[in-house]
């Protein structure tokens, strides 16, 4: 009688070793999924910030080219009017802000293209510039 | 638990998710984006790129620039969709000795396989970065059209890459699942998915806990790019009948045509009219011209309604083959990002009577969806079946099938 009891106790403590093992083994890999998770929401909380004022900046990118298109355009005979020296004046000060934000001018005439960081729309035949180098 | 990369390896954009807590997550690549181009170049110093640098640079080194690689996957060189590629693409596509296909990169062949792998190669490393561990697993998505031999070869693209490919399942059947299609019963559903560059319609029939791919149809060159085409080419039209001058003959201006003319397609599905405003877009003798053109919802409607229209044959055709009526149909799923635009649903409602699922981001449906198959072999691979849920278990029994 006690035999029989001693084997199903026996049986009984198999069936609960192997389900704590298997408990122990979740538990082991949930915590490392924890940690793994804690790093990575570190890390994207400071990636979010940056990544938000970027796409902000990138929405206004096509303005400032239209900005610098007005005054690279802009006729020779207003070059010493008040109002127009005014315009020249407000978009400096846009630029110098945007700069403090982390805004940067890439691509100087000259520069090697560097597809990480240009974007190349077209290319043409030039006797000013070797091939591979931004003209504008 | 080591994680399986669930993977969305498109035509024009490829992507990636995995399950985290037992959510389907989608991972950024190293530039901070959800979609990566599916653009691969080898640069005049031999330097391979990938993604969105690849595709910067295309116009720089275009006979050294592969697009679109997925239309020659597992197919022999004389096919016609392989002979179409060969009139359009930049590259050099020749016939190895057996019919296959290579792809001539700076002076070496490649097959579409090893091209393809070198995407799945960025998406497994920007993954490892992203998760900050070792990738080894994945579930990949193919169209349901596609036959044993394209698998296969996306299958080897996946073995190239370092990864074992634990499954490659429908495109149509990983969007069901991303919206939970599984759980329900036996129902008929169909998946309209209008990309970048092709349009795909599914009709899967859900049964004993499997998807079955009744019928298959489409259009492999008609999608978002085409409608964005149709804007520029209205916008150019415009402009000459104003100002007489072509815009299409300026490199320039046709670039900053071509980003209003999506920016104002993407805005027209929220709102009902945006202005497209683009000074200086050119000039001549008489000084600086400028382009300011409002368009509506309804004109953008008028322009593009020969592309929405012409997804009606092909999903007519597939209902048909199917051999099922259209107010037949239980579930409408889209994908793609074209299917963002009301009139594309507005038909796709009038077809099938019924409002299509929404709710995922239709960009990311499909990837969403390999995860969460990944999710269930990552279960199947590491978990003892004692422990699993009756749940679970279902699960496995109805996508196992």
């Amino acid at each position: 009688m006690e035999e029989i009891e001693l084997d199903t106790v026996g049986e009984q403590l198999a069936v609960e070793q192997k389900k704590s093992a298997e408990y122990l083994d979740l538990l082991q890999r949930t915590q490392a999924d924890f940690i793994n998770f804690k790093r990575r929401a570190r890390q994207e909380q400071t990636e979010t910030r940056s990544s938000a004022q970027a796409a902000l900046l990138e929405q206004l990118l096509p303005v400032l080219d239209d900005l610098g298109r007005v005054l690279t355009s802009a006729p020779p005979e207003l070059s010493d009017h008040p109002w127009a020296q005014g315009v020249t004046l407000s978009a400096r000060q846009l630029s110098n802000t945007l700069e403090q934000l982390g805004l940067q001018t890439l691509g100087v005439p000259g520069e090697s293209f560097d597809p990480y960081k240009h974007e190349a729309m077209m290319q043409m035949a030039s006797n000013d510039f070797p091939p591979g180098q931004l003209p504008r | 638990m080591a994680k399986v990369l669930g993977i969305d390896l498109g035509t024009t954009n490829s992507a990636a998710a995995v399950i985290e807590g037992g959510e389907p997550t989608m991972l950024e690549n190293s530039e901070g984006s959800r979609l990566t181009p599916s653009v691969v170049a080898i640069t005049k110093s031999g330097e391979r790129l990938v993604g969105q640098v690849a595709k910067r640079q295309a116009v720089t080194n275009p006979e050294n620039t592969v697009f679109s690689v997925k239309r020659l996957m597992g197919r022999k060189f004389d096919d016609p969709e392989v002979q179409r590629s060969l009139k359009e693409m930049p590259y050099k596509i020749t016939r190895a000795s057996n019919g296959d296909v290579r792809i001539m990169l700076a002076g070496r062949e490649y097959s579409p396989p090893e091209i393809s792998a070198m995407i799945l190669q960025k998406l497994r490393t920007d993954a490892e970065n992203k998760l900050g561990e070792k990738i080894t697993q994945a579930v990949i998505t193919v169209p349901a059209y596609f036959n044993d031999t394209q698998r296969q070869a996306t299958k080897d693209a996946g073995t190239i890459a370092g990864l074992e490919v634990l499954r490659i399942i429908n495109e149509p059947t990983a969007a069901s699942l991303a919206y939970g299609l599984d759980k329900k019963k036996d129902e008929t559903i169909a998946v309209y998915d209008l990309g970048g560059g092709t349009f795909d319609i599914s009709i899967l029939q859900l049964g004993e806990g499997v998807f079955e791919v009744k019928s298959t149809n489409g259009d492999t060159h008609l999608g978002g790019d085409d409608f964005d085409q149709h804007i520029i080419n209205w916008l150019a039209d415009e402009f000459k009948r104003e100002q007489g001058i072509d815009l299409r003959n300026d490199r320039m201006a046709l670039q900053r045509l071509k980003e209003a003319a999506e920016r104002a397609k993407i805005e027209l599905s929220t709102v009902q009219q945006t202005e497209i405003n683009l000074p200086f877009i050119t000039a001549d003798s008489s000084g600086p011209k400028h382009l300011v053109i409002t368009l509506t919802r309804p004109k953008l409607e008028q322009l593009v309604g020969d592309l929405i229209e012409r997804t009606r044959e092909p999903v007519m055709k597939a209902l048909q083959d199917a051999g099922v009526e259209a107010n037949k149909i239980d579930e409408v799923v889209l994908v793609g990002g074209q299917t963002r635009m009301p009139a594309v649903i507005e038909l796709v409602k009038k077809i099938f009577g019924k409002d299509p699922h929404k709710g995922v981001n239709p960009d990311e449906v499909v990837a969403i969806g390999a995860a969460i198959q990944a999710g269930v072999l990552q279960g199947m691979s590491k978990m003892s079946c004692s422990w699993m849920s009756r749940r679970c278990r279902w699960v496995l029994r109805r996508l196992v099938g």
